[in-house]
């Protein structure tokens, strides 16, 4: 074998095909079998797919998770970009700005709910407490909109630092004489940014968005903690929606949701990465 | 061996039909990455809107044919699944040839 990088995959793959894909082909094989606690598996083809594809749990979870995902994109990147732009370059508050930013990082999901739960808890928390100043009934055991809120704000508190780090760094990296080319050429700010900053941050952009998007739809401690998915279902997203059917020992349904929730994100991440590839490819050729 | 694998992997309530599935994916993995060592792919552009090599193509096949599964046994049920089998084969051949 001419290429012997083959042989130095072998304990990656390895170590993969315990932590992946024994886990994986589980799941999938409980997904093709009614299982219930106690009950010897029945096989029973695709009527666990069915009965998760038609359930409107299922898809009113799923809507959920994708209208979060989108806008906690929407959200976090541009606002990660504008962080990143204006934070300084060099000197003493470059170090400072780290450190603030990596601290919403440090803290576990589990912790960032416990906050959350203890901020917004009606009657004694500082938000509702805050908003009954300007006559606003906050309450996320009550009200659907102000829970789904809660978590939303949370995320973007939580994982915006990542995004304006990774594009920060990636500001670190465009040598200043692309700027000065531009601004020879009579360049505006806007289009230096639109043509010189962004495209080079797009390799950063597209870790950050795939680490982003995989990562929200991902989201399960936060809503567990604040409010268990309430109130009724406004904040249980997919991954609760799935734990819950596997906490009830429904095994078959929760390995086909499981499966279609692997397969979207799959198809997402594919759909994002090429997107952000090959967009505006043409403009630096 | 195989009496061993199978009461050590009982377990993980393998059907003959996942087998089959998992063991196609793997060899069908296992022949296009012998191809590629044979025959190194060129990127190319077919009527997809990104340029795609083999192993692109066999990974949106390969997608494609589960989201046709997953479509159509949530509008039709499993009734007639010889219906989205040829939908994805046929689309499978197509744009593995001209994707």
């Amino acid at each position: 074998m001419k290429n012997r990088g083959w042989l130095f995959q072998i304990p990656a793959l390895a170590i993969l095909s315990i932590s992946a894909f024994i886990p994986l082909m589980t799941v999938i094989n409980y997904s093709l079998h009614y299982i219930f606690a106690g009950s010897a598996p029945t096989f029973v083809g695709f009527d666990n797919y069915i009965e998760v594809l038609r359930d409107p749990a299922f898809q009113g979870a799923l809507i959920r998770q994708l209208f979060f995902s989108m806008g906690i994109l929407a959200v976090e990147v541009p606002l990660g970009i504008c962080i990143a732009l204006s934070m300084p370059r060099r000197g003493p508050a470059v170090a400072l700005c780290l450190v603030l930013l990596g601290i919403p990082l440090l803290i576990p999901f589990n912790v960032v709910g416990i906050i959350a739960r203890v901020l917004t808890q009606s009657s004694v928390g500082l938000i509702p407490e805050f908003l009954a100043l300007v006559n606003y009934d906050f309450n996320v055991s009550k009200y659907p909109v102000d829970a789904f809120a809660t978590i939303f704000l949370l995320d973007v508190w939580h994982w915006t630092p990542l995004v304006a780090l990774l594009c920060y760094a990636g500001l670190q990296a465009i040598p200043d004489a692309f700027y000065q080319a531009a601004r020879i050429d009579g360049a505006s700010s806007w289009k230096m940014f639109r043509y010189v900053t962004l495209p080079k941050l797009r390799s950063v952009l597209i870790i950050g968005v795939l680490l982003r998007f995989m990562d929200s739809f991902k989201i399960y401690a936060e809503p567990l903690l604040l409010t268990g998915g309430g109130p009724g279902d406004a904040t249980t997203f997919l991954s609760l929606h799935v734990a819950r059917k596997a906490e009830s020992y429904q095994l078959g349904y929760a390995g086909a949701s499981s499966f279609i929730y692997l397969f979207i994100v799959i198809v997402f991440s594919y759909v994002f990465f090429q997107l952000m590839t090959h967009i505006g490819k043409g403009e630096n050729q | 061996m195989v009496d061993w694998l199978a009461v050590n992997t009982s377990w993980m309530y393998w059907t003959w039909q996942s087998g089959l599935a998992i063991g196609g994916l793997f060899a069908a993995i296992a022949f296009m990455g012998i191809w590629d060592g044979i025959s190194p792919s060129v990127p190319g552009k077919g009527f997809l809107p990104i340029r795609t090599t083999r192993g692109d193509r066999f990974f949106i096949g390969i997608i494609s044919l589960i989201a046709v599964f997953l479509i159509w046994l949530g509008i039709a049920g499993d009734t007639a699944l010889w219906i989205p089998l040829a939908i994805s084969l046929g689309w499978f051949a197509a744009e593995g040839r001209w994707g």
